[in-house]
């Protein structure tokens, strides 16, 4: 009988432990975002905060901050390469900024690399907000959230605008996107204009070779809305058909028989003279399109890093595609 | 016996008749139209300017040899594995072979990004050369590691060693699209040098494969009875391994990871003509070379006009084909 009682009260500790560790952990979490709640409030109070739009959310943010951390959208890394904005913690490909970047990570540190963001290095850097990207799993989200206000970036070519804008409200150089949001107007306006309806019938396409592969894009991505949308070109059916980044085969890329093609290396060193090109050169097939008979391939017109959709890239493929083809 | 030899008798004398008509199919079908007649003058009365001769020529004939000799290097060398190590699991892959190659082209692409398709073969040669060596050599040094079981886990730890390790670079480095692609979808590629390049492993890969068929047969019995029946275990492994090292590597360096022909293509075999390597390995070869140019027509109609990669083709196909197979005939002779 004794012993019976030495289980049960054995048996009653357990339980208890057991309880008080599950009732610790289910309250944790709402400890700790309560705290970042107040946290929050007791700032907002002490500094001056307000409220900014971005793709049809709410995010309240200081009213001008050069404490931002870019992690996860090479898209913002661009735009504020545009933007001149330097920010406190940046991408590194490959554990460094790339040649690119230079004019505005010379004092940013690395939070590591494209998809994987250093939570730890990012605490550090104590940002007021991070720009983050759409494709980062909730997870990612979540504790980057508890760090400071996050916006993630989308990474459709066809939101460059708001992007570029969103950046520019939080950092306070709202004049610069909309002179670079101008700017790219005329300069679009003047391309079509330079440009006129004599190429409008002609197939010009924007690809990326990845190890040998050509792929190709659906039409709003990539640089593709440029092409498309900003200069009006015809959308190619193959490009119409592609739902993502499509594998096309030589065989059927030759049947597209391109009149113009730009061709993106996705490797950033050696870009001068990559031998899988060298090895299209030979390729009698790759001869017998009409942009390579009529010598009318150009390879990395804008760094191969460059995503397409942005400001920067956008402006500086239009400069590119109008020195190309201004003369046709 | 009379049942049982016919199949595969069967299997061999009606694989080149098979064989002619996936070339011409292979040819006649891809993602451009092309009518029988231009095939006809390409191959007969080749004229270098027009395009359609040089797709033939250049794409599509090296394509479909491509895939037949790459289907045949990849059963024969399952084969091999599976009657070697007694295990129906094993396939060629086990030895390290491609976590090997793997890890030379993650390396090759992050030192040396701008390398031709040529270069990148020989790296992955080197890769998957490397890896076996080590795997062999730590086999040697650990006690009865030349067992075949003991040998194919050692394979598969420093294979997955490695793999994780060229995971990791290529993600830091940002190449694992670049490494993926590289490994996925190659054989829309294949180059007529290419093939060239594979004739001398293939004859040296093959004839070492068909001298130890019959040995294989007897190891498969396991080690004590073939050591009793005075059969010299070792130099039948090491040739064995050998064979397969050449034709996997080959196979990896030039299309890339193709699952499922290894693996499966033995069984169906095995199903088929029974359990004697005499008669497997050749059988399995036609059966692989045939599996695959089949699974590459259909890689180009998947996700028409783009290329879906042979891999999702070879399961799509491989994996109900192998549960009909062990629904209908298994738990009896095969597996």
């Amino acid at each position: 009988m004794k012993r019976n009682y030495l289980y049960l009260g054995l048996i009653a500790l357990l339980i208890f432990v057991l309880s008080a560790c599950s009732a610790k952990e289910s309250s944790a979490p709402e400890k700790s975002g309560g705290g970042s709640n107040t946290k929050q409030e007791t700032q907002a109070n002490s500094n001056e905060k307000h409220t900014i739009q971005y793709l049809g959310k709410d995010y309240t943010v200081p009213v001008k901050t050069d404490k931002i951390v870019i992690t996860g959208s090479m898209e913002t890394m661009e735009d504020a390469l545009v933007l001149g904005v330097k920010p406190l913690g940046g991408i590194t490909v490959g554990g460094k900024f790339p040649e690119m970047f230079k004019d505005i990570t010379g004092s940013t540190v690395s939070i590591g690399e494209k998809a994987q963001p250093n939570i730890e290095e990012i605490l550090k850097l104590k940002p007021d907000v991070i720009f983050s990207t759409t494709k980062f799993p909730p997870d990612v989200a979540q504790k980057l959230e508890k760090i400071a206000t996050t916006i993630p970036i989308s990474h459709i070519s066809t939101d460059w605008e708001a992007n570029l804008r969103v950046l520019a409200e939080v950092t306070g150089t709202q004049d610069k996107a909309e002179e670079v949001l101008n700017q790219y107007k005329k300069d679009l306006e003047e391309a079509n204009a330079k440009l006129g309806d004599k190429l409008k019938d002609k197939k010009v396409v924007a690809v990326r070779i990845r190890s040998g592969n050509i792929m190709i894009y659906p039409p709003n991505v990539f640089f593709n809305p440029s092409l498309y949308t900003d200069l009006g070109f015809t959308v190619p059916q193959e490009i119409q058909n592609a739902k993502a980044q499509e594998v096309i085969s030589l065989e059927k890329f030759s049947e597209m028989n391109p009149d113009y093609i730009f061709v993106q290396f996705s490797e950033d060193e050696n870009k001068n003279n990559p031998k899988a090109l060298e090895e299209l050169q030979n390729n009698p097939i790759w001869k017998s399109i009409n942009a390579v008979k009529n010598d009318k391939v150009f390879v990395n017109v804008v760094d191969p890093l460059a995503q397409g959709g942005t400001a920067w890239s956008k402006i500086n493929f239009l400069k590119a595609v109008v020195e190309k083809l201004g003369n046709e | 016996m009379q049942l049982r030899i016919s199949p595969s008798a069967l299997i061999l004398w009606l694989s080149p008749v098979a064989m002619v008509l996936i070339i011409i199919a292979s040819i006649l079908y891809g993602v451009k139209n092309i009518d029988e007649v231009t095939v006809w003058k390409a191959i007969f009365d080749f004229d270098p300017n027009d395009v359609n001769h040089q797709i033939v020529r250049h794409s599509r004939l090296p394509r479909v040899i491509g895939a037949l000799l790459i289907g045949a290097f990849l059963a024969i060398s399952g084969a091999i594995m599976q009657g070697m190590t007694r295990n129906y699991l094993a396939s060629p892959s086990i030895m390290g072979v491609s976590d090997g190659s793997v890890f030379t082209i993650t390396l090759c692409m992050i030192i040396q990004p701008g390398a031709s398709s040529l270069e990148m073969i020989m790296y992955s040669l080197v890769g998957s050369a490397v890896a076996v060596g080590f795997v062999f050599w730590m086999a040697s040094i650990l006690p009865n590691g030349m067992s075949p079981v003991r040998m194919a886990i050692i394979g598969m730890i420093i294979g997955t060693f490695l793999s994780s390790i060229s995971a990791a670079l290529s993600s830091y480095f940002q190449v694992s699209q670049n490494v993926s692609f590289w490994y996925n979808a190659r054989l829309h590629q294949m180059d007529p040098n290419f093939i060239k390049l594979a004739v001398p492993f293939a004859i040296v890969g093959l004839t070492i494969a068909l001298m130890v068929s019959k040995s294989i047969t007897i190891l498969s019995l396991g080690e004590e009875i073939s050591v009793s029946l005075g059969q010299k275990t070792m130099v039948i492994k090491a040739l064995a391994i050998a064979s397969v090292v050449i034709l996997t590597g080959i196979s990896v360096a030039l299309a890339g990871n193709i699952g499922f022909v290894g693996l499966i293509i033995p069984h169906m075999t095995r199903f088929l003509v029974g359990v004697d390597y005499r008669r497997i390995i050749p059988c399995a070869g036609v059966l692989g070379a045939i599996f695959l140019a089949l699974s590459d027509i259909l890689s180009r109609f998947l996700n028409y006009p783009f290329e879906t990669p042979i891999g999702v083709v070879t399961a799509l196909i491989g994996v109900p084909f192998f549960l009909y197979l062990i629904y209908t005939r298994g738990g009896g002779k095969g597996a």
